[in-house]
């Protein structure tokens, strides 16, 4: 990449060309990024809990608090939240994963304070009760039995990888939550578990868009800096590893599934931000991103024993992180959709075999270079819209301390060396390292 | 934090005196107006016509490439190949294999992909601004010499067979297919997929000649918007487009309107033992360069356009009959559409279907309300100013309003034209263009659920 490119990249990509930060008496931090380019303004927010956070017992809370979020307050009673805010124009959602929780709003400009609003009496006044408590279990139970459960592949993808390949609680168990705690969930465990997670200490929010600085932080000393903390901080989980040494196998059926399937995942992954986990990143990207990709082109195209091997896209984080919030210990994967005639052996070993060719000579320079533009598109289309650079914002704040670190993360991987991706294939994706699962569709293997 | 501390600051920020009034929402302010950044129209001297915006915030090129002529000028024999014609421009050209001009696309930043209409063949690429030549470049080589390898026209056509089977077992398919054929009938848009027998059509010699008779640049109008200024981006198009050569025989002649119809139809698609009954209704109205247009669009909203609108709030939040239902206008040159579409239980089809109907009477015999008009109102500003946050959106937006002969002020003039609409307006628009008496409608389900359809008008089997 050229220095000017970098220099462009840095410009829009640090979307925060000018931004200020402040930090509420209570801890809760605010990022301020005006561009008035176009009338509408995000507001997105996040707190340090996900699955891995939740402790023995309570599996599913993380997930089950996201939803809690959107069932009342104390001034803005069940199903107001979404109609008010679909009144002025605004969407919302929010998204639990490992190591963060993470909602947003995305309004027309003059509708900002609405937003301030609605989120102060929701992490203040909550409406934590038995009937709440025991519909929301419900629905998370169906949203599990849908969207895991009656989907092919799923049960595998979002629930079996990570409990085959970790052996820490922390990290093996299910983020929807097994039925069992949840049935057994009280409502003083629910409350606990709000206060300690969903304090101000540590939310971190963005306001980026068509507003004034100077009132949008007036609305969050009104709003928000009033809003106490109501328990210490919680001790942080031990979400720590022991190191995998020999290749281990899976075999799964899935009665769902019309075709059979291979995924290959590697465990012991470099830690987030590393120049290590950027080479391994590019792996990822390089191997199984796009209808260029390597395995692509070896197991689709060539050999024509799979019919495809991005369905869900694979790299750095699979399955269970994407690449931008991925924190070790980590994944590092791909699925691939085999064609029933081709042998499992056979597809292992074309894997490796690209494997092996990355640890002796690492991303040919070409293709290194193609790579890295394809991200660099892709990371500076996702930071076009307001909504795009507050997540990106916040997200980073909430993970690794610093709302800038996307941007040094991208830094990063544009100056990774064809040298670092063949060392970081010849330490990391290692035999020893991998974990097979052997996917048989439509009933016993 | 030591312990104190954490007291300290659960008691002080939460006195009485600093919490605000949390009994009512703070008061919201008034529509910002939107302005699109401004673009520059030139023709290239080979007829090309070009659109452009300089957008400096980010270092992206997007861009759009159309050519008019789309799935209805092939009709139910040609709509396989003008479909697997776009999809084939990016599969190989005169100078790159599939793979290769997937890498290009790649190592420009973005991507490249071609997609069909019923009215045009859309060429669609995005990059990072400072590879902009070699993504116009390769745009250039797709739309003018792809070249349709054997091998990728049998994966289209295989890929095309299996697309079909699969889409056969979907009842929103089905339901949308039926709906087409019998909202507009024997018209170029009632042809709604390829059959067999259009897929074992799509063959290289047959794609070459339809590439030969539409890809011309007296038949193309290329949108773009990127960081570039519009002198820069001139340049670019004219090394990369101006060497294209060629010219229609005949000025191509825009697809005629669908008679208009009288009269209820309802088509029927069995699906045994099928839990759930899909249905679409709706009827042929106006579009966007129509005076009527933005009351019908407000009319949409209030009724099925979002989550708060009427429909949702009666038939999911109020009756649970389903977990959503909604109305859309489909746009097209020739003719647009207002349709209502869901999924609810089988044995409260009939119900559901009356309920639609009884809220297309109320929308056409009482006025909305302020509030829910403003409602509707918002939402639709909010939704297209946010579309327009993005490079993709504007590209998109410019390329649209050029096939459709829209001005530049048409895109600005939005919000204004928007915030007009009163309730009068809507309600007239309803009673003009949603009549009752005319619908069309189109029923997926299980033959006892079907059964109960009967009164509601004439049914036939779906074709």
């Amino acid at each position: 990449m050229t220095a000017s490119f970098l220099a462009a990249l840095l410009l829009c990509a640090a979307p925060a060309a000018a931004y200020e930060t402040f930090s509420l008496p209570n801890g809760l931090s605010v990022l301020l990024a005006p561009d008035r380019s176009v009338p509408v303004v995000a507001l997105a927010w996040a707190v340090p809990v996900g699955s891995r956070q939740e402790p023995k017992g309570l599996s599913g809370f993380a997930h089950l608090f996201e939803h809690l979020m959107f069932q009342g307050s104390r001034h803005v009673p069940r199903g107001r939240f979404d109609k008010i805010l679909e009144g002025l124009g605004a969407e919302n959602n929010a998204s639990t994963h490992q190591d963060h929780t993470a909602y947003y709003e995305s309004l027309p400009a003059h509708a900002l304070a609405a937003a301030f609003w609605l989120d102060a009496d929701r992490l203040a006044f909550l409406d934590l009760t038995e009937r709440s408590l025991r519909n929301q279990v419900d629905v998370v139970k169906e949203e599990r039995r849908q969207s895991v459960e009656n989907e092919p592949y799923a049960p595998l993808l979002a629930v079996g990888i990570a409990s085959s390949v970790f052996s820490n609680w922390s990290n093996a168990h299910d983020g929807y939550g097994s039925f069992a705690d949840l049935d057994a969930a009280r409502l003083s465990d629910a409350r606990a578990f709000f206060a300690a997670h969903n304090a101000p200490r540590g939310l971190r929010q963005a306001v980026v868009g068509d507003f004034y600085p100077a009132a949008a932080r007036r609305l969050a000393e009104r709003y928000l800096s009033w809003i106490p903390n109501a328990v210490p901080a919680p001790a942080a989980q031990d979400a720590s590893e022991p190191p995998q040494t020999e290749e281990r196998r899976f075999a799964v059926s899935d009665p769902l599934a019309s075709l059979p399937a291979v995924a290959l995942v590697w465990t012991g992954l470099p830690v987030r931000g590393s120049r290590e986990a950027a080479a391994a990143a590019l792996l990822g990207r390089y191997l199984g991103h796009g209808d260029a990709s390597r395995l692509r082109q070896v197991l689709v195209k060539d050999a024509q024993v799979a019919s495809a091997v991005d369905q869900p896209e694979g790299g750095l984080g699979f399955p269970t992180s994407d690449e931008d919030e991925y924190r070790a210990p980590g994944t590092f994967g791909f699925f691939v959709l085999r064609r029933p005639e081709a042998a499992v052996e056979k597809v292992r070993g074309l894997v490796l075999a690209e494997v092996a060719s990355l640890a002796r000579d690492g991303v040919p320079p070409a293709a290194l270079a193609r790579v890295k533009a394809a991200l660099a598109g892709d990371a500076v289309r996702e930071r076009q819209t307001a909504l795009g650079r507050a997540q990106t914002l916040v997200r980073s704040w909430v993970l690794d301390g610093d709302p800038e670190a996307a941007q040094a993360w991208l830094e990063t991987l544009m100056t990774i060396t064809p040298e670092e991706t063949r060392s970081a294939a010849a330490e990391y994706l290692t035999p020893g390292r991998l974990n097979l699962f052997d996917l048989s569709a439509g009933g016993a293997p | 934090m030591t312990l104190a501390g954490l007291l300290l600051a659960a008691v002080l920020p939460a006195a009485a005196a600093s919490r605000p009034d949390m009994g009512r929402p703070p008061p919201s302010g008034a529509w910002s107006p939107f302005k699109a950044p401004p673009r520059v129209h030139f023709s290239l001297p080979n007829g090309l016509k070009v659109v452009y915006a300089q957008d400096a915030r980010v270092p992206l090129l997007t861009v759009r490439l159309a050519v008019r002529g789309g799935t209805a000028l092939g009709g139910p024999r040609g709509i396989g190949l003008v479909e697997a014609l776009a999809a084939l421009l990016t599969e190989g050209t005169e100078l790159r294999d599939a793979r290769a001009v997937a890498e290009a696309a790649e190592a420009a930043g973005g991507s490249l992909r071609g997609e069909a209409t019923e009215d045009h063949i859309m060429l669609a690429g995005d990059g990072l601004a400072e590879k902009g030549p070699d993504l116009l470049a390769l745009m250039a080589e797709a739309a003018t010499q792809p070249s349709f390898p054997e091998a990728e026209v049998a994966l289209r056509r295989a890929n095309m067979s299996s697309e079909l089977t699969a889409n056969r077992a979907e009842p929103d398919w089905l339901a949308r297919r039926a709906f087409q054929r019998a909202l507009y009938g024997e018209h170029p848009y009632g042809v709604f997929a390829p059959d067999e027998a259009a897929i074992a059509l799509v063959e290289r010699g047959a794609l070459l000649r339809l590439h030969n008779k539409l890809f011309t640049p007296d038949n193309a109008v290329l949108a773009a918007v990127g960081a570039p200024s519009a002198e820069e981006f001139r340049r670019l198009a004219e090394s990369a487009f101006g060497a294209w050569s060629g010219a229609q025989d005949l000025p191509p002649v825009p697809l005629p309107s669908p008679e208009p119809r009288r009269g209820r139809r309802l088509v029927s698609v069995e699906r045994p033992g099928s839990a759930q009954a899909v249905f679409r209704l709706g009827a042929v109205t106006v579009g966007e360069t129509h005076p009527d247009f933005e009351a019908l669009r407000a009319a949409h909203m209030v009724l099925g356009g979002s989550f708060a609108a009427r429909l949702s709030t009666d038939l999911r939040e109020d009756k649970g009959w389903t977990y959503g239902i909604y109305s859309g206008i489909d746009e097209g040159l020739a003719a647009s559409a207002l349709t209502v579409s869901s999924k609810v239980r089988g044995e409260v089809a009939r119900r559901a279907l009356d309920a639609v109907v009884a809220h297309i009477e109320r929308l056409r015999g009482t006025l909305p309300s302020k509030p829910e008009l403003e409602q509707a109102k918002n939402l639709l500003t909010a939704s297209l100013v946010r579309g327009l946050e993005t490079q993709e959106g504007l590209a998109d937006a410019f390329l649209h309003d050029a096939l459709y002969g829209l001005p530049d002020g048409h895109l600005d003039g939005f919000v204004a034209r928007v915030r007009a609409v009163t309730p009068e307006q809507v309600r007239d628009a309803a009673r003009r263009w949603l009549k009752p008496a005319d619908l069309t409608f189109a029923v997926v389900g299980d033959p006892q659920v079907l059964k109960a359809l009967e009164g509601l008008g004439p049914i036939s089997p779906a074709p």
